[in-house]
Parts: C-alpha cells; sequence; structure tokens
C-alpha cells in the first residue's frame, strides 16, 4: 500500500535533508550526482529524437509526439532509482523541507543552482558528444533535431511559459508519487509517468531542453552542409542568444515556468492538502530525519 | 499580433515575481498558523 499524504510529506522532508546535507557536507558528490541527472534526461532525449525522426504527421500529428514519450519515460526512473539530482525534482522536494524546517530559503536557493549548475554540464556534455556520434548526422535525424529546436525556441515567452509550468506539474506530480508508493513495480510506473507525460504533452523541460536545443546548434553546420535547409519550407537558422530561435530564449521561460509548476502546483498542493497535526503526531515518534531516494 | 522575443517580458516577469511572493507568503501564514511545525525536526535551522 502506498503511504498517505501526511506520511508522504515527511518522506519527502526526509529526502530534502539528505539532499541539502549532501550538498552541504560533500558538495563534490551533490555536483556529481547533479551532472550525472543532467545526462540521464538527456539519454532520453537522444532516444526521442532516434525513434521520431522521419515519423511522418500525415500518418497522425501526435504519433512522433506518442513514440518520443514512451522512449523518454525511463529517464526519471533511472535518476530516481539511482538516487541522482534533478533540479526540477529538488524545486518540489527542496520547498516541502522549507515547510518542515529542514532547509532555509538560502539553502533552497543554494541547492536549485547547484543542481542547476550540474545539469546543465551533464546535458550539454552528454549531447556534445551525442554530436559526434556518427548515426546523429543522416540527414532524417539533423532534420528532426533541427525542427524540434525550431518549434521550440520559436514560440513566445508566454506560450514557453505556460508549457514549462505544465511540464513539472506533471513530472513533479510524478516524482512525488513514487516517493509515496512502496513497491518496485508502483514505483517504476509513477516514475515513467512523469517523462511520457510531460514528452508526449509537448511542454518544456529546462534540462531536456538543454540538451535537444544544443544537439541541433552543435550540429546546425552538418545541417545546413547536408541540405537540411532545403529540405525545409522555411530554413531556420539557430543561435545561442536570447531572441527568437535562440537556445537563452526558450531556456530562460522554461525555467521560471517551470519554477511554478514544481513548486506551487505540486509542492505547496501536496504539502496544504497534508494534515498539519498527524505530520507532527508522525513527528513525535520519529527518529531518522534522513532518507535516501 | 505584436510579439516581442526579449528576455526581460514584462508579463512574464511581473507573473513570476508574484508567484514568488506568493509562495513566500503561503509558508509565512502556514508558520504563523502552525508554530510548533513540524515538531521535533532532528535538523538545523540554518
Amino acid at each position: 500500500m502506498p503511504v498517505d499524504v501526511d506520511e508522504l510529506v515527511v518522506r519527502v522532508a526526509d529526502i530534502c535533508t539528505y539532499k541539502w546535507d549532501m550538498l552541504r557536507n560533500r558538495p563534490f558528490a551533490f555536483c556529481l550526482s547533479a551532472f550525472a541527472g543532467g545526462a540521464f534526461v538527456v539519454f532520453g532525449a537522444m532516444l526521442a529524437l532516434s525513434v521520431s525522426a522521419g515519423v511522418g504527421t500525415n500518418l497522425a500529428p501526435g504519433i512522433a509526439n506518442l513514440v518520443m514519450g514512451l522512449v523518454f519515460a525511463f529517464s526519471l526512473v533511472i535518476i530516481l532509482f539511482s538516487g541522482m539530482t534533478l533540479v526540477t525534482a529538488d524545486m518540489a522536494v527542496g520547498i516541502i523541507g522549507v515547510f518542515h524546517r529542514r532547509i532555509s530559503w538560502f539553502w533552497f536557493l543554494v541547492g536549485i543552482v547547484a543542481g542547476y549548475a550540474g545539469n546543465f554540464a551533464g546535458s550539454m556534455f552528454f549531447m556534445w558528444v551525442v554530436s559526434k556520434g556518427g548515426s546523429y548526422m543522416a540527414l532524417p535525424w539533423l532534420v528532426q533535431s533541427h525542427a524540434i529546436a525550431v518549434k521550440k525556441t520559436g514560440m513566445t515567452p508566454g506560450q514557453i511559459f505556460a508549457l514549462g509550468i505544465i511540464c513539472t506539474w506533471t513530472l513533479q506530480t510524478a516524482a512525488l508519487l513514487y516517493v509515496k508508493a512502496n513497491e518496485d513495480i508502483a514505483k517504476i510506473a509513477m516514475a515513467a509517468y512523469g517523462p511520457l507525460a510531460f514528452v508526449a504533452g509537448m511542454t518544456e523541460h529546462c534540462i531536456a531542453n538543454i540538451g535537444f536545443l544544443a544537439l541541433p546548434l552543435f550540429q546546425q553546420d552538418l545541417f545546413l552542409a547536408a541540405g537540411g535547409a532545403a529540405a525545409s519550407a522555411a530554413p531556420v537558422i539557430l543561435h545561442w542568444g536570447f531572441g527568437q530561435y535562440g537556445w537563452g530564449h526558450n531556456q530562460l521561460y522554461t525555467v521560471l515556468g517551470n519554477f511554478i509548476g514544481g513548486i506551487f502546483f505540486v509542492g505547496i498542493v501536496f504539502q496544504l492538502v497534508s494534515n498539519p497535526k498527524r505530520v507532527m503526531a508522525l513527528y513525535r515518534d520519529k527518529k531518522n530525519f534522513m532518507q535516501k531516494l | 499580433m505584436d510579439v516581442s522575443y526579449t528576455p526581460f517580458d514584462p508579463s512574464i516577469w511581473i507573473i513570476f515575481a508574484a508567484f514568488c511572493f506568493l509562495t513566500w507568503l503561503i509558508v509565512r501564514v502556514y508558520r504563523g498558523k502552525y508554530p510548533e511545525y513540524p515538531g521535533k525536526s532532528g535538523e538545523d535551522k540554518k
């Protein structure tokens, strides 16, 4: 049986204590876990690109989204089972830790910044390695990765922001339900639901997008040389900046949206739904205040 | 529709600032309502 929501928030607070204890006392281990977590996310991005290239919209407009979501699903499973760090999960975990007085606002922000930096490095490095892999230099994959990036960076700030909120709303709900579940199969199902929902739902995740957008930027010369631009109706040149079709443009508004989705619509909601008197009763008999994922 | 692709889109930043304030306010009100919450935590409060 999964635990109830009162026990869940206590479990999440214990996980928060473990995470932030690692940040304070073993910062190198924390950064390494964030690096690995960032790479784990873009394992899914690589697979999603691999299976979706060439899937025709004349078949059904949503089929490519479905196959991308199905192969992306295990990214969160491997992150949570391995206990690595994902900044968007830490947003929801950290705010519950703040409610439970496990961490201060200052340390909450330090954890988010450090988690993002590590995830950024892992995601970017993994996609740089992928960009050197011959399989992804073939035209169908160059065209598909470019098309994904054009779609993501071509949206308006408001559109990206809204999809960023939806992303962590679904993803962190799944992450907390992973913590709520007790059996391995239930945990796998809950963790897989998150990435499936956010990728098939065409939403925006900051760490996934670091990789999704970096790969076509790393390979843009190849794309243009291979005649990929000719395959598009209106060839678009991507860039790293904050203007339209820029990596920074998508990343900025995705991060802002992810913050609200994970903290406001998941962490705070679960915390406010829990019964404070019962939570305090649980604390009275509590001996261990730290739990590893 | 006139859309500006700037990192300083005022409506987004206002919404984000309002969210930050609201989050801080909710935690403050919650702690005010339950000053002893959650009780013995076993951790420091840095």
